[in-house]
């Protein structure tokens, strides 16, 4: 925005948004601040996008189960948790905003990874995410021991 | 009666939860707002 992009104005002493808590989901939404800046914007965007990753939920459970009735009752469920609900009302997270890219996520990888010759096929796509989730934070603890301590 | 829900499946699963969606999108955006 304002020619200055990833510009951070949110935390003292830090001017890019890349040396802080970077979350790409937030730059998404600048196009949308750009045509209505206002906080109430990035507010109704994130009830939408919340609102949004029901689908995937409903689409997921209604795969696994093969009740559709029975699915809608997951989205009640996903809807109406407390904790997505409160980071809702809270205001504006990156956070809150992953919850449609895991649930479209995983039921992406549940089409291309879960042929109905390989059962399970959900257990090896999320133990894959935890091993990477791992390993990332590993490598991350290691180059930190190696960095010298700041004086 | 019973015949016409069966055979027209009237409502679907996916038409509720689309509902849901909806409402969850525009009442909480109205409280998130009024909030603010």
């Amino acid at each position: 925005m304002h020619g200055d992009f990833l510009r951070l104005t949110i935390a003292p002493g830090v001017r890019h948004f890349l040396s802080w808590y970077f979350t790409p989901s937030v730059v998404l939404l600048t196009p949308v601040y750009a045509l209505w800046p206002s906080p109430v914007t990035l507010l109704i965007v994130q009830s939408v996008v919340v609102a949004l990753g029901a689908w995937p939920v409903f689409q997921l459970a209604k795969e696994s189960l093969g009740a559709p009735w029975l699915a809608a009752g997951y989205v009640c469920v996903y809807l109406m948790f407390p904790a997505l609900l409160a980071a809702n009302l809270y205001d504006l997270h990156g956070i809150t905003l992953t919850g449609i890219y895991l649930d479209a996520g995983e039921h992406h990888v549940e089409l291309v990874y879960d042929p109905p010759e390989w059962e399970g096929g959900w257990r090896v796509s999320a133990g894959t995410l935890v091993a990477l989730v791992l390993a990332s934070m590993a490598s991350y603890l290691r180059r930190k021991a190696s960095r010298p301590l700041p004086t | 009666m019973t015949e016409f829900f069966r055979h027209k499946r009237v409502l679907r699963a996916e038409w509720v939860v689309v509902g849901a969606m909806l409402f969850y999108a525009v009442y909480i955006s109205a409280y998130s707002a009024q909030k603010h």
